[in-house]
Order: structure tokens, then C-alpha cells, then sequence
């Protein structure tokens, strides 16, 4: 799998239509329940992750991400939980809508006034659609509704548990959850105005089939609301004025200073073609629509949070395998009895003429026996062989015995050489010599080094 | 050398060439590994004693396998005792082999570099083609072409070109089935790429193989570049949100000297803040492309690393005076959009106007200056502390700075990639050159332009922040190529 595919710049055009039939055709569409899921679980994920080697593209690779957790995801709680609060939400609001109109009879006179009716079942719900949509296009741009969306955001949060205030700043952090999960909320926000004008028509319609009332409006400014409520009644009414024409009130002879009573009663008809035609209608269309960005936006993810990020790497990664601990020609030098020889002189010397690295340095025969443990311990790990380093003057016979020993028992079958080094005359070079020659020197190799 | 030195599974190459003609810094190079207890790489001659294998492991699985061999040191006598063996034919590998058998103790090196090559390896070459071409490296392309194998030679150019480059390649081309030229103090990753494709064509039987060797390191590459892109959103980010403070009370109020003293200090920690997140950033991209022998140098006090209170420095990087201007405008219309849209188009687009002539002024009124970070006094009643004011130093006024910023991290992303690995001087990092954001075009400058405005005013815009990502990160593509 190539980590360009996949890769935001491509996605980023969000050529969404294509997309979609992508995610159709490849079983890539994700529903919101995974998406929360994979939120969760990808929240308490600790950084490990086998590489996913089956290729494809990022929605497919992290859905099967998401089917490797075991656990199961608090997806679809959250899901009918808003399922539930939506429908309790649609119960209330129909019950509201048709309270609303029943609120709006005035009992003494038996008439419903229809500027309060149409007031409080068409209007206010629409202006606070339209209210709601303007903060949310302004928000952080104009001072003073962050201010407002952060007082609300931290009073409700007062009220939360952690573990919910937790949900939330990573829904906050993750912006396609967020899209889609607004959408979502929106749509069914939409399906809860819907059962408010219904409920409305349906107690409109009750109230008309059960009761005898009347329809009437009344103003200060006679005028003036006549003529805003013909031009009002015309527009609200062209969808069906012409086929339907009981449905357009006569505004005037509704006036409740005329006969209202009479002169009303095309007014119930035309407030049941208002509330389906400018409130239930638009409201299904509108939670439609709403719910189509949803299922593109579910099928449009790219998932490119950072820490959406984070896992599409974790799951492409191509790991570089270590490299070698060390050097194949390490040697150790050793030198005895506490000889400190010019290691810069002493390196290309053992380079060129032993064709051996130093790389390490130790003392065996010294005082420090921290010092003799630490070139116990070195002596196993220098690959090269051993060069035992003593001066010209030092022969101890039993001191380097020992030494040699200890060097023989530790190095095994690696290359020993025992490198005299200093300013050395001839009769301590032929004490060396014959030193060596007495002990059967066998694969130990004698060197004399002096320093040019 | 261990038994385990040889799998006829693994494809493996050995490099091979003179002592001191750069095979371990090629190896370094090409495999990126700057660890001198590894790979040494010296102008000492003969540092190199043993051949050291360097396996090529993805996924936890070896695929190559190079060699590091000690160099020639005497060709022609070797070349003899292979043509003395040949007696009156002409030598093979069978003689080539023969000789490594039997001549240990007289060729040590070339029996020891010619080992893997007996056993399969094929062969990289290489030589410095600023060197005259003598007998001695006659006789070293003679021995490797009776070997055989696939062979590549590499041009390693240690000194400026002179007239001996084309009788080397007269001479390597008639003998290897490959001449390519490698720098191993300069190449970087696509010198790198190409000669893996360059095995590619003398190796067919592990072809599979080092298909796989290339695909895994494009792919590396990709993650190492997408690392870093984070690493530069994180540091962005944190940069220009960075702010210090220190609580005022009614004597830091009264007495003038008080107040700038605290004012200073703070100064002096915001500019150090800054360069530890500026170290971090580029510790991290380091730690990425697997240098470990430069350091990231970065001291406000000896105006180390980005230097904020040089003009040069605001001269050379950021946006132009236009630029600026431009991007500010954008930013500023952009706010002012959404109010027109907010308030249905009532504004007759008043706001989109506005808020771009407030940004482009804003800019041309700052852009010239040098750094001059933003003092406030904030808090005034405080519910926890009670009362006492804050002291908020940072960012610096001028709109430049994201900029600024931003370049000098580019410039030195250049540097961590222009360093090849068989470098082995150790030292600051270098951070020379012009900027990049002056070339970027108008819809990147716009977008990152308004993200940089979140960030400074405290709040990164989080939406924007995967386009911004994904716009650094064609930056970086950028400067690799730069």
C-alpha cells in the first residue's frame, strides 16, 4: 500500500459525488455508529499498531482498523440514545405545536386569532432557523457569539460527567465527527420542527372538526396590517390559489370589527395548507437534505486529524530494520599493569599493521578492580580479537602469564596479539622473544610497536 | 567473519575500490548511516580492515545485503599471481577464486574484498575520477571484470572536474555494465533512489527484490516527510501561541522601573520559549532523517539559530511588503465575508471591504518593522487570584513573523537534506539560503495566512488545520526538490 494513496491533497478537492460512488462500490461507507467508534477507540488507543498490508484507501483501511478492536464502541448508545431524545423531542414538540394553536382560541369569543396562531406556529419556528443559522455562520468571526457559544458550552459542561466531557472535546478535535454528527443532529432538529407544524395541523384540525370557532385578526394599525396580510395571504397561498381556491381567506371581511365570524371561514383551510405546505413540507425536505450531507459526508471522510493521521501512519509504516550493533573489526586493547599508551599514535599503527580497530580500551594488572571487572567484561564482546598491550621494560613473567591467560580463556578462537610497545631495546625485545617462544606461544602473535 | 556472513537468498554487493576512494562514505551515504563506530569514514588511508556486512531490513525482513570491504593495496602484484595462475589462458572466476583460497597470507585486503565477490556478490566500484587513471587501477578493473559478476562502477568526484573523468569512463565503460556518478559528501535522496534503480539493471536474478528494496524506501521517505510536516504544524502552532506572563501588583504599577524590568525578563524568556520549541522542531527532524552527528543550534542569547533581532533575517525570509499586504487582505476579507453572510448580504458586501482593507493596512503599516513583541495588560479582577493584573508578552507585532518563521525552518529542513550521511563533521546546522514563502502562490499564502491569524490570536482554527497540513507538506515536497 502506498501512503500517497489516500493522501489528503487528493481527497482534499472532496470531489464528493465521486467519492461517494467510490465508497459505494468498494463497501468503504461508513455509518455514524463506526464513526463514533472509531473516535472512542481511537482516543484510547495507545500509539501500537500492526501495519495493515491489505491496501486500499484511508476510509477502508481504518474501518478495518476499527474491526480489529474488540471492544465494542459507544456508537450505538450514542446513537439511539439521540435516536430516543429525538423522538421524545418530536412527541413534546407536536404536543406544543397543537397546544400552541388550542392556545390561540380566544374561549370567550370562540375565535382563534390567525396572527397569533400563524405567529407561533410558522414564524417564530422559521426565525429560529434563521437565527440559529446565522450565529452558526458567524461563529468565532464576530465578537460576541463565541463569547456566548463558550458561556453556554461551559455551563453545560458544568452539568456533565467526565467521562461525557471527554467524549466531547474529542468529537470537538475530530472535524469530520463533528460535520457529520452535525448534520445529523440537524436533520433530526429538522424531523422535530416537522412534528411541531404537524402537531399543529393535526390540533388545528381537531379543533375545526370538534369545535365550531371562528378565524379572526385584529389590529391598531388597520390599514396597514390589511394590506401586509393580503400581500401575505397571496404569497403564502400562490402554491395552491389556483386549484384550490376555499383555501385563500378574504382578509378584510375577517377584521374583527366586521362579521368575522362568517367572514373567517376560509382561514382554517388555508392555516392547514400553511402548516403542510411552509411548515411540515419544507421541514421533511429540509431533514432530507440534511440527512443526504450526512451519508456524503460519511462517505466523503478523509480522516485527517492529527491523530487520524497519527494511525494512517502507524498502519502504513514501513519499518527500517536496525542497524548493525558495531563494528565486524572491533578489537579490544588491554594493557597491563597500568600502561597508558598514546591511543591516537597507537590507532593507525594497529589499523595499517594489524589491520585491527580499537574500540575499546582496558587495564588488567592495575589497583581498580571495578577497572579489571570492567575489561572482564569487554573482553566478550570484541569481535576482532584481543591486543594485549604491555611496555618494553614490564616483563613480569607470572603478571602477563596470567593476563594471557585470562585473554586466551575469554577470547576464544579470536585473533590474541601481545603488542610491546614503548621505547624497547634489544635485550628487552629479545627477553619478549624468548618469553614466548618458552610458553609456546601458539596463535598469539608477538608485535613490537614503537612510537616513530 | 562469522558463518552467517553469506545468504544466497539475500542479493548482496560488495564495494569495492582503492583505499581512501570514499566506499565506506558511499555505503554511508546510500544507507544513511552517519555512526563512525559503524562505518568509518576517514581521510586516514586503510581504516577500513574488515569486510562489514550492512543488511537492508524492512519490515523485519533482510532484502540486500552490501558489503564494506577494506580497499586494493596491491593490484598489480594481485593481478599477476590471478594471470599466473590462468598460466596461458585467460583468467575467470575459477583463477579469481583460486586466489582467494590460496593467497590469504600475501593479499590479506584483496583476498578479504574479494571474498563476497567469489560467493555472488555483485560489484560497486568505486572510484574518484579526479585521481589520473594509473596501472594500479588497470590492474583492480581487470580482477573484478575476470570475477564476472554484475558489475557498477561509481564515479565518487572528490575534488573539482578535470580532464582524467572521461578516461575513466572510456575505461570503466568498456569494462562494468554501468558507469554512474554517486557524490558521497552530496548526494541526497534522489542520487540515492537512482542508484538503486541503476542494481536494478545489472542484477536481473533478485530483481523482485530490489523492486521491493526501492518501494519500501519511497514509502519511507513519504512517512519521514509527513513526520516532519507534523512536526512543523506542532511547532507552528506553538510558536505563535506562545505567549508569557507574570501578575502585576500595586508596586510593579507604581514605580515605572519595576514594570520594565519584569517587561524585559519576560522578553528574554519569551525569545527563550521560542528557540526551545525552534530546538525541538528541528530535533525531531533530525532524529527523522537519521542524522546524529549535527545538532540543531539554537541560543537566543548568542543570536544562534533564528535570529529575530537582525534585519537581515526579516529581509531574507517572510513575504514581501505586496505579499504581505495581499495575504493580509485575504484574511481580513475572509472574516469580513462571513459577517456579509451572516447578515443575509444586507451589507452590500461591506464587511468583505472592510475587513480586507484593515488587513492589507494593518500589514503595510507593520510589515517593515523589526520585531517588536506585544505587551499587554490583561486580567483586572480575577475571580481565582482576586485582583491583579497580568502582564501578556508576545507574539512580536509585526505580521511577518509567522513567515519568518516558517521560512527559517524550511531553510533549515534544506540543510538536513542537502547533508549526506558520509559527511562525518560534526557541527551546527547549516542555515543559509534565501526563503521559500516569497514562491508560494496566492491560494496557499491565503490559506495558511488565515490559519497563522488564529493561531496568534490563541485559538488555531482546528478545521483549517488539515488543509494547512496538507499545504506544508507540499512545501516540504517542495524544498526536498528545491
Amino acid at each position: 500500500m502506498s501512503p500517497t494513496r489516500g493522501r489528503f491533497p487528493a481527497c482534499l478537492g472532496g470531489e464528493d459525488a465521486e467519492s461517494w460512488d467510490v465508497a459505494a462500490e468498494d463497501g468503504s461507507r461508513w455509518t455514524l455508529t463506526e464513526l463514533i467508534d472509531f473516535e472512542s477507540a481511537l482516543a484510547s488507543w495507545d500509539g501500537k499498531v500492526r501495519p495493515d498490508r491489505e491496501g486500499g484507501e484511508r476510509a477502508v483501511v481504518m474501518r478495518r482498523w476499527l474491526a480489529t478492536r474488540e471492544t465494542e464502541g459507544p456508537g450505538s448508545r450514542w446513537v439511539a440514545g439521540l435516536g430516543a431524545a429525538a423522538l421524545l423531542l418530536a412527541f413534546l414538540a407536536a404536543t406544543a405545536g397543537a397546544g400552541a394553536v388550542w392556545g390561540s382560541l380566544d374561549r370567550a369569543s370562540s375565535g382563534v386569532n390567525v396572527i397569533w396562531m400563524l405567529s407561533a406556529t410558522l414564524v417564530l419556528p422559521w426565525l429560529l432557523l434563521v437565527l440559529g443559522a446565522i450565529g452558526w455562520l458567524l461563529r468565532g468571526r464576530v465578537p460576541g457569539i463565541g463569547v456566548i457559544g463558550g458561556l453556554v458550552e461551559k455551563l453545560s459542561l458544568r452539568f456533565v460527567r467526565d467521562e461525557l466531557r471527554e467524549g466531547l472535546e474529542r468529537i470537538r478535535r475530530s472535524g469530520e465527527l463533528v460535520k457529520v454528527l452535525a448534520w445529523h443532529l440537524a436533520a433530526r432538529t429538522q424531523m422535530v420542527a416537522a412534528a411541531f407544524h404537524a402537531g399543529a395541523f393535526a390540533g388545528l384540525g381537531a379543533m375545526v372538526l370538534f369545535k365550531r370557532v371562528g378565524f379572526f385578526w385584529e389590529t391598531t394599525t388597520e390599514s396597514a396590517m390589511r394590506e401586509f396580510l393580503g400581500e401575505a395571504v397571496a404569497v403564502l397561498s400562490a402554491p395552491w390559489a389556483a386549484w384550490l381556491p376555499r383555501a385563500v381567506p378574504d382578509v378584510a371581511s375577517s377584521e374583527v370589527t366586521t362579521d368575522w365570524m362568517e367572514g373567517g371561514v376560509g382561514w382554517w383551510s388555508f392555516s392547514l395548507m400553511v402548516l403542510a405546505v411552509w411548515g411540515v413540507l419544507p421541514r421533511l425536505l429540509l431533514a432530507g437534505w440534511m440527512g443526504w450531507r450526512k451519508r456524503r459526508a460519511l462517505a466523503g471522510l478523509t480522516f485527517q486529524a492529527p491523530q487520524h493521521r497519527r494511525l494512517w501512519r502507524g498502519l502504513n509504516e514501513v519499518r527500517r530494520g536496525e542497524e548493525p550493533k558495531g563494528p565486524v573489526d572491533g578489537a579490544l586493547v588491554i594493557t597491563v599493569g597500568g600502561a597508558e599508551p598514546d591511543r591516537e599514535a597507537l590507532r593507525p599503527f594497529l589499523l595499517r599493521r594489524l589491520r585491527m580497530n580499537p574500540t575499546g580500551w582496558e587495564s588488567l594488572g592495575v589497583l581498580d578492580e571495578d577497572r579489571e571487572e570492567s575489561a572482564r567484561a569487554a573482553l566478550a564482546k570484541a569481535p576482532a580479537g584481543v591486543v594485549l598491550f604491555a611496555e618494553g621494560w614490564s616483563l613480569a613473567p607470572r603478571q602477563i602469564e596470567r593476563a594471557l591467560a585470562e585473554v586466551a580463556a575469554m577470547a576464544g578462537e579470536r585473533r590474541r596479539v601481545l603488542l610491546v610497545g614503548g621505547p624497547v631495546n634489544d635485550d628487552e625485545r629479545a627477553q619478549w622473544e624468548r618469553f614466548i617462544d618458552e610458553r609456546g606461544g601458539g596463535e598469539l602473535e608477538l608485535v613490537f610497536y614503537e612510537r616513530p | 567473519m562469522k558463518d552467517d556472513w553469506w545468504n544466497a537468498d539475500v542479493p548482496a554487493f560488495v564495494v569495492v575500490g582503492r583505499v581512501n576512494a570514499g566506499k565506506t562514505a558511499t555505503l554511508a551515504t546510500l544507507l544513511e548511516v552517519d555512526d563512525d563506530e559503524i562505518l568509518r569514514v576517514s581521510p586516514t588511508p586503510g581504516e577500513t580492515t574488515a569486510v562489514q556486512p550492512l543488511p537492508v531490513i524492512y519490515d523485519d525482513e533482510e532484502w540486500i545485503r552490501f558489503f564494506d570491504s577494506p580497499g586494493f593495496q596491491q593490484p598489480v602484484e594481485a593481478m599477476r599471481e590471478i594471470e599466473r595462475m590462468a598460466g596461458d589462458g585467460t583468467p575467470g572466476p575459477d583463477e579469481v577464486r583460486r586466489f582467494v583460497e590460496e593467497c590469504g597470507d600475501d593479499f590479506p585486503d584483496e583476498v578479504r574484498l574479494l571474498e563476497p565477490v567469489v560467493k555472488g556478490a555483485g560489484i560497486l566500484y568505486v572510484v574518484d575520477p579526479c585521481k589520473p587513471l594509473r596501472d594500479s587501477f588497470i590492474a583492480e578493473i581487470e580482477i573484478l571484470r575476470w570475477s564476472g559478476r554484475p558489475r557498477l562502477a561509481l564515479l565518487n568526484p572528490q575534488g573539482p572536474p578535470n580532464e582524467h573523468e572521461e578516461d575513466w569512463r572510456e575505461r570503466l565503460g568498456t569494462s562494468f555494465n554501468l558507469v554512474r556518478t554517486f557524490d558521497a559528501h552530496r548526494a541526497k535522496y534522489d542520487e540515492r533512489r537512482k542508484l538503486l534503480l541503476s542494481l536494478l539493471q545489472i542484477e536481473e536474478r533478485h530483481a523482485a527484490r530490489i523492486e521491493h528494496v526501492i518501494e519500501a524506501m519511497e514509502r519511507e521517505w513519504d512517512q519521514r516527510r509527513e513526520d516532519a510536516a507534523e512536526a512543523l504544524v506542532d511547532f507552528l502552532e506553538k510558536a505563535l501561541t506562545l505567549r508569557t506572563r507574570e501578575g502585576l501588583d500595586e508596586r510593579d504599577k507604581g514605580v515605572p522601573t519595576r514594570r520594565e524590568r519584569k517587561e524585559e525578563a519576560l522578553v528574554v524568556e519569551y525569545y527563550g520559549k521560542l528557540a526551545k520549541l525552534e530546538a525541538a522542531c528541528l530535533d525531531r527532524w533530525l532524529d527523522i532523517y537519521r542524522h546524529h552527528l549535527i545538532e540543531a543550534d539554537v541560543d537566543p542569547g548568542t543570536h544562534r539559530g533564528l535570529d529575530l533581532t537582525t534585519e537581515e533575517t526579516w529581509r531574507r525570509w517572510g513575504l514581501n511588503r505586496w505579499q504581505l499586504i495581499a495575504a493580509g487582505a485575504v484574511a481580513g476579507g475572509a472574516a469580513g465575508a462571513a459577517f456579509d453572510l451572516g447578515v443575509g448580504v444586507h451589507s452590500l458586501g461591506a464587511g468583505t471591504v472592510i475587513g480586507a482593507l484593515g488587513g492589507g493596512t494593518a500589514a503595510f503599516l507593520k510589515g517593515g518593522k523589526l520585531p517588536e513583541l506585544k505587551i499587554k495588560l490583561g486580567g483586572g479582577l480575577s475571580w481565582k487570584s482576586g485582583d491583579g493584573e497580568t502582564l501578556v508578552v508576545g507574539p512580536p507585532k509585526n505580521p511577518n513573523f509567522p513567515w519568518v518563521l516558517l521560512d527559517s525552518m524550511l531553510v533549515r529542513y534544506r540543510s538536513i537534506l542537502h547533508r549526506a550521511h558520509g559527511r562525518r563533521d560534526a557541527g551546527p546546522l547549516e542555515e543559509s539560503g534565501d526563503g521559500f514563502a516569497r514562491g508560494f502562490d496566492a491560494g496557499r499564502r491565503g490559506l495558511l495566512q488565515k490559519w497563522f491569524s488564529s493561531c496568534l490570536k490563541g485559538s488555531p482554527d482546528r478545521g483549517k488545520e488539515p488543509e494547512v497540513f496538507a499545504a506544508l507538506l507540499e512545501c516540504l515536497e517542495e524544498v526536498e526538490d528545491a
